[in-house]
């Protein structure tokens, strides 16, 4: 999970190594700690670590690490030659290696040849039939040949047995969004919010999807759970306000008429609208005209 | 870290040196055969200054605290981590080449 | 008072020095045997790994229960916990079996000897070696005075009330070794070194623990908990919040 303060960090390291200040091996730590998708900086920063045999060497056995983080950086880049070299540096140093092996199938799945990627997945499989991320990769590259049926049947087969991987949850739930299948995306969504409950982003998503659900229970539940992100971000999360100004406009809508308890639950959309308004006043003057007739048209709804 | 650190050890040291006085004063009580009943007022003093320097120093030395406000920037989740183990390369950036002539030397 | 006992330094060079480097080496010695004989990692059963996963999934349900919707939460414990097919579910013949099911593996039976074995025979042999060539002396003092208790743990083999407790027998050196050179080991073999001898015998005591029992523990835990949604709490929770952030 990426905090503000490890965020700011990342971004101060980048612009760093960018200007030539150095730190370009705390920032691919940093990267590879927090799982941040870097690639094309993470290519840069350690070609120019690795291609520097004097730094190289002060890395010690980190090295092939980093040798990894790269390669992978490389593929995503489309760069499948620069990460067959390193693919190649790491199989001479750790023969037979599984993970290693993995790395090549994913050079064959970088490369577009998915029946050659599929049938090197698969004798990795047969050696160790419970390895997860070759499990896991399969799924992806389902999606990547865009055959999402195959991916979430995958998905499903694999969460039937790791049914703790909250990675995999994710996947499952965004793609169910993209399918827009929000009931099964709700699902998981709640597998997440119940292996993290303090994570103010899962309970953003659940409520977008019950949001997008609509129904007036639905669309309750869901501003229970916008005002559950604002409780846990502060209100710095403005995404979580806008739902909450959303969320009342549509109930209002669908209960006008016989709006009994309604009253006492407009404080949170008032306050939530003043506090947009001052975010906008100090971070974005300019489009605080469009916020103020956006609330209005809410208002009169 | 040096001040505090200088301020562990000397209350390490005072409280040691109160143990021995007391050990000392334990040996004097049976010599002059009297009934231990507690100990002396100046290893009293000892043993709080001892315990405040130590408490001081163990507070101070091993870090700053930690923010446990789930909306304080250390601990407010910005952003997920990208799911690492499920990324697929075959994305729009491979209409966009990135110009990247990088080669391993 | 034996204050003034003076040890041979004779018994420092051919004892106590002896001793220890020859613990060091069995040590040693055995962590390569039992590497020897590891048979090659096996996989894991699925039926295992799932019902680890199951049980870590169950107890997420147990701690956030309140998270989520009432109906959710109903629609969930009815799939764990329900009397026909619920994964936390044990049928009653199957529970038993288990356990003989494991000793009844050939692989597992002859794995649990090897260990056993590895363990068992060096320890008996020096200890029937030191018994034999340095039983009944003198053979260090620790530097601080420590009180009668710890006579038998120190001076295991001599029959003396009279000497200073802070004086080791041979016999006890042994044992200071055999226990206290862990840390030693895991300096020179890395640090999970299949050396350690407190943590085998915890795992031997556990062995047949059998994991259907912890299913039907976890199904309890869930059948007795009330669900009571926490967030229509946090609507004032977030107003509190957004009030100070306003003003």
């Amino acid at each position: 999970m990426v905090s503000k303060t490890e965020e700011e960090q990342v971004n101060r390291l980048e612009s760093q190594v960018e200007n030539g200040g150095g730190g370009a091996w705390e920032y691919l730590c940093l990267v590879r700690k927090l799982k941040l998708r870097r690639s094309d900086k993470v290519l840069k920063f350690g070609l120019s670590i690795l291609n520097d045999p004097k730094k190289r060497s002060a890395l010690g056995p980190e090295e092939w690490t980093l040798y990894e983080e790269v390669a992978v950086a490389a593929m995503d880049c489309q760069c499948p030659d620069v990460a067959k070299e390193f693919t190649k540096v790491l199989q001479k140093k750790f023969p037979g290696s599984k993970r290693v092996g993995r790395l090549e199938a994913m050079l064959l799945e970088a490369k577009g040849s998915w029946a050659e990627a599929e049938k090197a997945y698969m004798s990795l499989l047969e050696d160790n039939p419970l390895d997860q991320i070759v499990h896991k990769r399969r799924a992806a590259m389902a999606k990547a040949q865009g055959n999402i049926p195959l991916a979430i049947e995958s998905l499903n087969k694999y969460l039937e047995i790791f049914m703790a991987d909250q990675d995999a949850w994710r996947e499952l739930a965004e793609i169910y969004v993209s399918l827009q299948m929000y009931k099964q995306a709700a699902f998981c969504y709640e597998e997440l919010i119940l292996s993290q409950p303090t994570i103010p982003l899962f309970h953003l998503s659940y409520a977008d999807v019950l949001y997008t659900l609509g129904g007036l229970e639905n669309l309750q539940t869901a501003k229970k759970y916008y005002a559950s992100t604002i409780d846990l971000t502060g209100g710095k999360n403005t995404r979580a306000l806008f739902g909450i100004c959303l969320c009342t406009a549509a109930i209002g809508q669908l209960t006008k008429g016989r709006n009994k308890e309604d009253k006492e639950n407009s404080q949170l959309q008032s306050l939530s609208a003043v506090a947009l308004e001052k975010d906008y006043k100090q971070r974005n003057q300019s489009k605080h005209s469009l916020l103020t007739a956006t609330l209005k048209s809410l208002k009169l709804s | 870290m040096g001040v505090g650190f200088v301020v562990g050890v000397l209350g390490v040291l005072i409280l040691s040196h109160a143990a021995y006085s007391t050990i000392q004063y334990r040996a004097m009580l049976k010599i002059t055969e009297e009934e231990f009943s507690g100990p002396p007022i100046n290893v009293v003093v000892e043993l709080i200054a001892g315990l405040m320097l130590c408490m001081w120093a163990a507070l101070t030395v091993p870090g700053k605290f930690l923010s446990i406000l789930s909306h304080s920037d250390e601990n407010r989740v910005v952003a997920l981590p990208e799911n690492l183990d499920f990324m697929i390369f075959n994305h729009r950036g491979k209409a966009i080449p990135m110009g990247i002539d990088a080669k391993l030397k | 008072m034996a204050e003034d006992l003076v040890l041979d330094t004779a018994i420092r060079d051919w004892v106590l020095i002896p001793l220890s480097v020859v613990m060091v080496l069995i040590g040693v010695l055995r962590y390569f045997v039992s590497k020897l004989m590891r048979s090659s990692s096996q996989l894991p059963d699925p039926k295992i790994v799932k019902e680890g996963q199951v049980i870590i999934r169950a107890r997420n349900l147990r701690a956030a229960a309140n998270f989520i919707p009432a109906k959710s939460f109903r629609a969930r414990k009815v799939y764990y916990s329900n009397e026909e097919n619920g994964l936390l579910f044990v049928p009653k013949g199957q529970a038993q079996n288990a356990q003989a099911q494991m000793f009844s593996d050939p692989n597992m039976a002859m794995d649990m000897m090897k260990k056993n074995l590895s363990m068992i025979i060096p320890q008996t042999l020096t200890f029937a070696w030191v018994n034999f060539f340095f039983s009944g002396f003198v053979a260090a003092k620790i530097p601080f005075p420590l009180t009668q208790r710890f006579r038998s743990m120190l001076q295991n083999g001599i029959d003396l009330s009279t000497v200073d407790v802070s004086y080791v027998s041979s016999r006890s050196w042994y044992f200071l070794n055999l226990f206290g050179l862990r840390g030693l080991f895991s300096l020179i073999l890395g640090e999970e070194n299949a050396t350690d001898d407190t943590q085998r015998m915890m795992q031997m005591s556990g062995f047949g623990m059998d994991p259907s029992k912890s299913l039907s523990a976890e199904k309890d835990g869930l059948d007795i908990v009330q669900h009571e949604w926490a967030l229509p709490k946090f609507e004032q929770r977030a107003e509190a919040a957004l009030r100070k952030l306003v003003s």
